[in-house]
């Protein structure tokens, strides 16, 4: 069963197709296309032609299975019906494949530098896809636990914007905290 | 694009902080670049989480620094906290400590910002009996446990939102007070004989020696305690917990060793058992699991913690601290402290080689907090 195509044009005036049944995974997307105005190009003002297709990939990925993945949680509620017990295991060992699969997928598309994050995080908010933009969030918290402030800021490319005698005094906080060792 | 990160929407940056456990890490984000400052110190986002907890270790006579072990991490911080100083404290979930001295002073203190505000002294509290005590009498028994409802910079304009109730007296009884009253407000018709409290979806709940529970009813011009429900049947312990699990209501039992002398501080928990309060019927209904949950018991509001948030805590675990006060004379309290395994009701005893024993504030669980 083929879908109807949309057409998102980027900031920089490029047309990218997209499938609707793929471009409802954006919040922002679906209400444009439930408001009926889908007669042409849907512009894009704030994603780049760098960023739209990466958003696209995720879309795809995202965008078909809204609600078809089949969850006999507890073993089936109805009783009524007659499930059989291979079934389930059956129709479980497919859910952790297509959750595993789906992990693995994820981890290899969200293998980018900081600035590609910068930008899908941005592209995930204004188009309101909230499943990339917890990934891209988790992303970027993960690039934070556990660092130190150079170690952050090496990692997002920033520059300290304080001056010297509040970068002293945070050195202090830290000197206080930082102590080590305790158990074992 | 230079430096685009830190000019990052503010609502994103607070996406990002939600998803920061530990207060470590908060502060270290926040010494990041101004406008990343900027967000972290906006209350909105952290005053309502609750924080990768801390053990907080017992004081040393010599100096004003007080320890705070992360278990998360394996690290001791040293805290300046002069505030603490020969003062019993209670932990929270919140950020904030009871503490009450030798002076008969009572006070909210978050020991990371070492903010400070004042509540109504000792005196204040009505129907004292037995007013004949040292101050360090006083200090070490006169408060069984006091619990806060929740950050005291948590909403705008005064404290008036944070309610502290507490267990008091010779007969156990309760009174709450705000910080910036001038005197704390025993609940009237109050049976004698409590040994926990807890605030749970906009009440505090308060258990009975026996076992029943009252709701804490503050808001009108007379207030009381309210029955609400019966204690489980069959089950004599010496201490029982509430404590709020996902919304619902729930006791913890803990089972003691008996032992005949108490000439040093020692292991005396063998064993807990966990009650979950079904709200139409309010029977309880013992639970066998936590789930993906740790709980923390203690000298504390009793608080649970989902573990996928904070690596290095284990499931199904009950993280408890020695609470005996009774038996803190008899060489010092701290002895009885561990981590109990609800899968395979085991206890690991708890190795810290920190000193852990105090006679009147032993090491107590919170969890950090900004505000």
């Amino acid at each position: 069963m083929s879908s109807t195509k949309i057409f998102l044009k980027s900031s920089d005036d490029k047309t990218f197709e997209i499938d609707e049944t793929a471009a409802r995974a954006s919040e922002t997307l679906k209400n444009i296309i439930d408001g009926g105005c889908l007669d042409g190009v849907i512009p894009l003002p704030n994603v780049s032609s760098n960023i739209l297709p990466k958003v696209i990939e995720y879309c795809k990925k995202h965008g078909g299975d809204n609600g078809s993945s089949k969850k006999i949680a507890n073993g089936g509620v109805d009783k009524d019906k007659e499930i059989l017990p291979d079934y389930d295991e059956e129709e479980d060992k497919r859910e952790k494949v297509r959750v595993d699969e789906l992990k693995k997928w994820e981890e290899e598309y969200m293998d980018f530098d900081q600035q590609v994050l910068y930008d899908l995080m941005l592209a995930a908010n204004y188009l309101h896809i909230k499943g990339l933009l917890d990934l891209t969030v988790e992303k970027a918290a993960s690039m934070i636990r556990g660092r130190t402030p150079d170690q952050i800021r090496e990692n997002f490319n920033i520059n300290s914007d304080f001056t010297p005698e509040e970068e002293e005094e945070m050195i202090l906080i830290e000197d206080e905290w930082d102590d080590e060792w305790a158990f074992d | 694009m230079v430096q685009c990160w830190s000019r990052l929407p503010e609502e994103l940056l607070g996406c990002i902080t939600n998803r920061l456990h530990s207060i470590e890490d908060l502060v270290k984000f926040g010494a990041v670049c101004r406008s990343w400052r900027s967000v972290k110190i906006q209350k909105s986002y952290c005053s309502l989480k609750h924080y990768t907890p801390w053990l907080m270790l017992v004081e040393s006579e010599s100096n004003d620094i007080r320890g705070f072990y992360s278990l998360s991490n394996n690290k001791v911080y040293h805290l300046h906290l002069p505030e603490a100083h020969g003062r019993r404290c209670w932990g929270s979930p919140h950020g904030w400590l009871v503490t009450i001295g030798i002076d008969l002073e009572i006070h909210l203190l978050n020991p990371l910002t070492r903010s400070r505000l004042r509540l109504p002294s000792q005196p204040t509290f009505q129907d004292l009996y037995f007013p004949a005590q040292t101050p360090k009498e006083i200090r070490d028994s006169f408060i069984g446990k006091a619990v806060i409802c929740s950050s005291p910079l948590s909403s705008s304009g005064d404290h008036q939102n944070c309610i502290v109730m507490a267990i008091y007296g010779e007969l156990s009884l309760l009174a709450f007070t705000r910080p910036g009253d001038t005197k704390w407000t025993t609940l009237e018709n109050c049976p004698p004989g409590f040994i926990d409290l807890i605030y749970s979806n906009g009440h505090f709940y308060a258990l009975q020696s026996l076992g029943d529970v009252v709701i804490c009813d503050i808001n009108s011009p007379h207030p009381k305690p309210i029955y609400f429900a019966s204690s489980p049947e069959g089950d004599f312990v010496e201490r029982k917990y509430l404590v709020d699990l996902s919304g619902e209501l729930h006791m913890v039992l803990r089972n003691f060793e008996n032992i005949e002398s108490y000439s040093s501080p020692k292991s005396r928990t063998i064993d807990f058992k966990i009650y979950k309060l079904v709200s139409g019927t309010r029977q309880w209904v013992e639970v066998h699991c936590l789930e993906e949950q740790a709980l923390f018991v203690g000298n504390n509001s009793t608080f649970a913690i989902s573990v996928s948030d904070h690596p290095g805590f284990q499931v199904n675990c009950i993280y408890f601290t020695d609470d005996y006060s009774l038996f803190y004379k008899f060489g010092g309290g701290g002895g009885d402290m561990g981590i109990f395994n609800f899968a395979d009701h085991t206890i690991q005893p708890c190795n810290l080689a920190h000193d852990i024993i105090s006679d009147f504030s032993p090491p107590i669980w919170i969890s950090p907090n900004l505000w």
